[in-house]
């Protein structure tokens, strides 16, 4: 029973001291999420022998800002930066149109065994995409897509949480909107371009930025798809620093902090679809 | 009726959209036009990535062909092998990591060459090591020919034994155990200095355990003989180093500790007297601020008898017909000794061929052990002995084994622990290789 625990009961009283907790739980969770990324760029500044050492130093013995050319110089950076945009924002731009246009025929067009399909649909959720993998690459080498960027982009526009998500939206606009655009001689496909559409823009920007980040961090696919530098994503290209004769810490940790930049970027121009991602499918972060 | 020719339309915007995807698709030319010689192999740096442009180039200049390699990074590459297996996409050719070869034997992914070797005049199998033409065969068959191949050696920082006081160690008589456990305890000061450093893990144990007579797999039992006096000696031996002598740098987190190159970190640092790792260091211990060189590995019980690894090139079984001709010269040209030349005076590693072994030279001063190592002339080695199923065994044992090392089990104890979940895994081995022949 937690009314017999004189701190929570003390807590309940004390608006104030509530606050306080509430604060101070923010802050440290705040500081165990940002400690990583503060010494992922810290690391990053070391010389080589620092970020190599067995016990290393948190702050930097001195700075190596050379390290920032240093990591473009051993790796095309740049191309696999320019690489996971295409990538990633390829599949977001995809995956957004298939999803809608899906979604939009599950909400709202009548055929039979519409509930059947859905829910098989949505089954798919429920399958780790490491299960898929081997077929997956199977046909897309078959048709020809290794190395290619239809065989990069393809397999992954095409997901039911884009569905479920848009699906639910489109549920919620009133049907009146649409009766009034047919009234006014609107088609069906006039009508989702030109009514729908717009109302789901937050929706669709929602999955967009999901779907981009999500994509940006992909390493399995882009690895096993991709054979050279031409198609090599950031995630791939990352793991040239690891090898198994070791790790030059300092240079991967530089690469990753600049690939890390861009999400940064793209997270504080979008934040608050973010939030509404989370409130409206409560799948935020998948 | 709007809505019906809407909905029409919006079938015949999905079905056309399909056939644009799969045109897409289908129109994309992937993949080099027939006749190229593929070949694939793992390379994480980009100086591994410019020996591998070399090796292209080679090929192009010795068949006059077009020669396309897919690399990928080392992490990645088993997923992406396998991948390519199944898929029947693979390269002609694939460079295979030596423990990998009874993996991918034992399943039929790849083929046995005896019979290009027996019909080819122009190759000399008696030209590669001894062990590296052990390590690329399974059940009696050879499934790879070498590119590389290394005796796991002692390296040694010369400035701090100069500094102690402590003379080199000989370059052709290995140290006994009692010898290095002594240097090792005598060379360490705590905190500030240590006497090795090895990785807690058993691809570096197995060094030991061969040198006491023991193994950790038994080709002829269902069980694994790591629970045998001879393997609990090596590992009681180690283990001790570690916990009672505290003659190696404290373990803080088996994380760091268990990945690749952690030994070595510990060595650059210029404190630790002794590393225990392979002659594939060279080039990265050659970044050290200090005076340093190699010996052979201190012999136990049974004699110095490290570990000894390779690598090989290998032709998946789904390779036939014309292919298989063109794959078998490939093969052939790759694994060259004007091939090996390149890759050895890349200071990669030593060359599996003993007509390649001049490239790989020193500095250090010591380097040309590794050549006396594998031709039985200096100290000796032993094959690394691995099951069709090596990297589950690997994981089992990186479960338990390392909290040894942290002095929070017993070695006793830990290997009592795995050897009913171990043995299980050589049952599935042995159930392996059966079928497989």
């Amino acid at each position: 029973m937690t009314s017999d625990v004189p701190a929570l009961a003390a807590l309940r009283r004390s608006p104030v001291a509530a606050r306080r907790l509430l604060v101070f739980t923010c802050f440290l969770v705040t500081a165990v999420t940002l400690t990583p990324i503060v010494m992922m760029v810290l690391v990053a500044f070391q010389s080589d022998t620092e970020s190599m050492a067995a016990r290393p130093s948190l702050w930097p013995g001195s700075w190596h800002p050379e390290n920032i050319g240093r990591a473009f110089d051993l790796v095309p950076l740049g191309r696999y930066l320019l690489n996971t945009i295409i990538f990633a924002g390829g599949t977001a731009l995809l995956e957004t149109a298939t999803a809608a246009l899906a979604a939009y025929a599950f909400a709202r067009l009548r055929f039979r065994g519409r509930g059947v399909l859905f829910g098989v649909y949505l089954t798919t959720l429920m399958i780790p995409s490491q299960v898929t993998l081997i077929p997956q690459f199977i046909l897309v080498a078959k048709m020809h897509g290794v190395d290619t960027w239809p065989g990069m982009i393809l397999p992954h526009a095409f997901t039911a949480l884009g569905v479920f998500l848009l699906r639910q939206f489109f549920l919620g606009v009133p049907r009146d909107y649409e009766e009034a655009a047919r009234l006014d001689g609107a088609n069906r496909w006039q009508t989702f371009i030109r009514i729908i559409i717009p109302l789901a823009v937050p929706a669709i920007a929602t999955l967009a930025v999901f779907k981009f980040i999500s994509q940006w961090n992909n390493l399995l696919w882009p690895l096993v798809i991709s054979n050279s530098d031409s198609t090599r994503t950031a995630a791939v290209g990352l793991q040239v620093f690891q090898s198994t004769n070791g790790t030059q810490w300092n240079l991967l940790l530089m690469a990753a902090a600049i690939t890390t930049v861009p999400l940064i970027v793209l997270f504080f121009l979008t934040q608050r679809w973010f939030v509404k991602g989370i409130t409206m499918s409560g799948l935020g972060g998948r | 009726m709007s809505s019906s020719f809407s909905r029409r339309a919006l079938l015949k915007g999905a079905a056309l959209g399909g056939l644009a995807t799969t045109g897409a698709l289908s129109g994309c030319s992937s993949g080099p036009p027939p006749g190229t010689a593929t070949w694939s192999m793992w390379s994480s740096s980009p100086e591994e990535q410019r020996v591998w442009t070399d090796f292209g180039h080679y090929v192009e200049r010795r068949m006059h062909i077009r020669s396309a390699s897919t690399l990928t990074p080392s992490d990645g590459y088993p997923t992406k092998l396998d991948l390519r297996l199944v898929s029947g996409t693979a390269s002609m050719v694939t460079a295979l990591n030596g423990w990998l070869i009874p993996t991918y034997a034992s399943r039929g992914a790849h083929r046995p060459l005896d019979d290009l070797i027996a019909a080819d005049p122009d190759f000399d199998l008696d030209d590669f090591y001894p062990a590296i033409r052990s390590i690329s065969s399974f059940a009696g068959r050879t499934y790879a020919i070498g590119f590389d191949v290394a005796p796991t050696v002692l390296y040694y920082n010369k400035t701090l034994l100069e500094r102690n006081g402590v003379d080199p160690p000989s370059p052709t008589e290995p140290m006994s155990w009692d010898t290095f456990r002594q240097l090792a305890i005598e060379l360490s000061k705590p905190k500030d200095q240590y006497g090795f450093t090895c990785s807690p893990t058993i691809d570096d144990l197995v060094s030991w355990i061969y040198c006491a007579g023991g193994n950790v797999v038994d080709g002829d039992r269902d069980t694994s003989p790591l629970d045998a006096p001879e393997a609990m000696q090596a590992i009681h031996y180690v283990v001790d180093l570690f916990t009672k002598d505290r003659a190696t740098p404290p373990i803080d987190n088996l994380v760091t500790q268990n990945a690749s190159g952690a030994a070595l970190a510990n060595f650059l640092q210029g404190n630790v007297a002794f590393m225990q790792n392979g002659p594939w260091q060279v080039l990265n211990v050659r970044k050290a601020s200090f005076e340093w060189d190699i010996v052979p590995f201190p012999a136990g019980p049974a004699g110095s008898k490290p570990r000894v690894s390779g690598s090989s090139f290998a032709i998946p079984s789904g390779v036939k017909g014309d292919d298989l001709d063109l794959a078998w010269r490939l093969l052939k040209t790759l694994t060259s000794t004007g091939a090996l030349d390149i890759y050895a005076r890349a200071g990669r590693n030593n060359p599996a061929r003993l007509s390649a072994a001049s490239a790989f030279e020193p500095p250090p001063a010591n380097l040309g052990i590794v050549q006396r190592i594998l031709k039985g002339e200096v100290a000796g080695g032993h094959p690394f002995d691995v099951t069709t199923n090596w990297n589950r065994v690997r994981l089992l044992l990186a479960q338990d084994l390392p909290r040894a090392f942290l002095g929070q089990k017993s070695a006793g104890d830990a290997i009592d622990g795995v050897m009913p979940r171990l043995n299980a895994l050589m049952r599935q081995h042995r159930d392996a290789v059966r079928q497989a022949t």
